[in-house]
């Protein structure tokens, strides 16, 4: 096989691991409030989660091949990547691509690891600045746009990924403070069970939109890859197996469900109730449709955490959690930079080693630190079975754990992980070693 | 400076539509819970109540307009894939 389809080989499949954690990231964004006000069992929200999100990726039938063009100049306004790029079957490309899902992943999994919401494009986003900053240099990295338009990173991830929060808690707290109102007169009976009804619709709308935006990222920046070595030449189509792929990922992920996230959101910031949960999710469901259908892509999760907070904010005697919510914005503030800061470790030393070679490493690196997270994270378990338990001020799951099974489709990505590592035994021993 | 401007124009837009949407609807809703629990109020042990039949089509029509937004919302999310756009009138769908 020569090298540059291996490297090439490597892009597909860590660009297929990353819509899988982006998956399991967000199921969270529109399940969290469904979970914890009980209006599904958390088995039924995250299979329906996961099948809103199937159908959402095969929805988008026009894909966007410049998915990278917001913030990196790796490809024109066409979507053909820059012919200086392509020596060697694309080589210096793909390696960019790929040191930048690396640290996008990495960074999701330790997000995921400390439980808290994050968002995936930033983190994407964040891995393919920082492979770009220290591939091509500071030019190579689409700060502003032309300035005619809110475009790059400034305009188009840090100064909405500011608003959209303050937007979603503004809107949950009028939506909760009317509903309460409205119903302050109802038997607690006939107004949870009528609310938790109309959470489905609106639980729903979120899942099927996540499908529609997030899979194309992927099928984008995959069919990119296939266009700098040469292997496709359609600018206006994404290749059949591509999409399946993709939605493949972003479906399984979602089913595996990031319980320690969709903990962190339903139970850790507020103790909600169904009317709470509703006006949250019309909220998120509202402020994303509103906003996507005027041309501004926001955060999902940034949307869907402020609404939660905002509907907190706005029912009478309500205790929000202002230290998790702390953390949480902590996190969405270092996600970008820290995301850029393993993306350009990572080609640093994938450059240094060079070729082949290199690609290997930083996918062994990647495969290495999966496993330890994954390892670390069965010490303390958040599966569908706790996800609602009292939250202690730590966070942690106060019930003892039942000795449980693992599910079955991290079982299976953890066997491929080390049937990989296998694979690649020869250039990682020095890495493995390090990593434990 | 511009693009803050820009930026901050839209959000307001956003703001004020997702207001009317995302918390009008959901008051809405409300509305019909309370109306289908007219009657029952303050009195815990109530086993069966059986709303009014005018509570229950005023009830019905705002449970409808909720049903028609969310249906409306997939609509905005399926025409963002194949390139058209709602409208409010018919034809519902237009090409970009």
């Amino acid at each position: 096989m020569p090298p540059e389809l291996v490297i090439l080989s490597l892009v597909v499949v860590t660009s297929l691991a990353f819509d899988f954690t982006n998956g399991f990231h967000d199921t969270a964004n529109a399940m969290a409030t469904s979970i914890a006000t009980k209006a599904f069992k958390p088995k039924t929200a995250v299979t329906l989660s996961a099948i809103l999100n199937l159908v959402g990726a095969f929805l988008s039938v026009e894909v966007a091949l410049t998915v990278t063009n917001s913030v990196v100049n790796i490809q024109d306004s066409s979507g053909a990547p820059r012919p200086e790029l392509l020596q060697d079957g694309g080589q210096e490309l793909l390696l960019i691509v790929l040191a930048g899902l690396v640290g996008a992943i990495i960074w999701n999994l330790i997000t995921w690891l400390l439980g808290l919401p994050s968002s995936s494009s930033h983190a994407l986003f964040g891995g393919l600045i920082g492979a770009t900053l220290v591939g091509l240099g500071a030019s190579g990295v689409n700060w502003l746009g032309d300035g005619t338009k809110p475009d790059g990173v400034i305009g188009r991830v840090v100064l909405p990924a500011l608003m959209s929060p303050l937007i979603a808690i503004v809107v949950a707290t009028v939506g909760t403070w009317l509903v309460h109102c409205i119903t302050r007169h109802v038997l607690a009976r006939y107004r949870d069970t009528g609310f938790r009804w109309g959470q489905i619709g609106s639980a729903s709308l979120v899942a099927l939109a996540h499908g529609t935006n997030d899979a194309q990222k992927t099928m984008g920046i995959i069919t990119l890859a296939l266009i700098a070595s040469g292997r496709w030449t359609d600018l206006q189509q994404v290749p059949l197996w591509v999409k399946v792929a993709c939605a493949l990922a972003i479906t399984l992920g979602t089913y595996t469900g990031g319980w320690r996230i969709i903990r962190t959101m339903g139970k850790g910031l507020v103790e909600l109730t169904p009317p709470q949960g509703m006006a949250a999710e019309f909220s998120t469901a509202s402020v994303i449709l509103i906003s996507s259908h005027m041309g501004f892509a926001l955060s999902t999760t940034h949307v869907a955490t402020g609404s939660i907070l905002g509907s907190g904010v706005g029912k009478k005697g309500a205790k929000v959690n202002w230290w998790v919510a702390a953390k949480m914005m902590a996190a969405w503030c270092i996600t970008l930079p820290s995301a850029a800061l393993m993306g350009a470790l990572m080609w640093l030393i994938g450059h240094t080693i060079g070729g082949l070679a290199g690609a290997l490493v930083i996918s062994a690196l990647l495969v290495a630190s999966a496993i330890w997270m994954y390892r670390h994270s069965l010490r303390t378990r958040v599966d569908h079975n706790n996800v609602n338990e009292e939250w202690s001020d730590n966070g942690s799951v106060t019930a003892p754990q039942p000795a449980e099974p693992l599910p079955v489709a991290a079982h299976a990505a953890a066997q491929d992980a080390f049937a990989e590592l296998e694979k690649l035994e020869p250039h990682t021993e020095l890495e493995l070693a390090e990593a434990r | 400076m511009q693009i803050l401007a820009q930026l901050m124009e839209g959000a307001g837009e956003v703001l004020v539509y997702a207001v009317i949407l995302g918390a009008g609807l959901p008051a809405l809703f409300a509305v019909g819970v309370w109306a289908l629990s007219f009657g029952a109020r303050g009195v815990d042990d109530v086993v069966e109540h059986h709303p009014h039949p005018v509570a229950k089509v005023f009830a019905g029509a705002c449970f409808a307009v909720v049903v028609l937004a969310i249906l409306a919302g997939i609509g905005i999310i399926v025409g963002h894939g194949f390139g058209v756009t709602l409208q409010f009138g018919w034809p519902v769908f237009v090409a970009k």
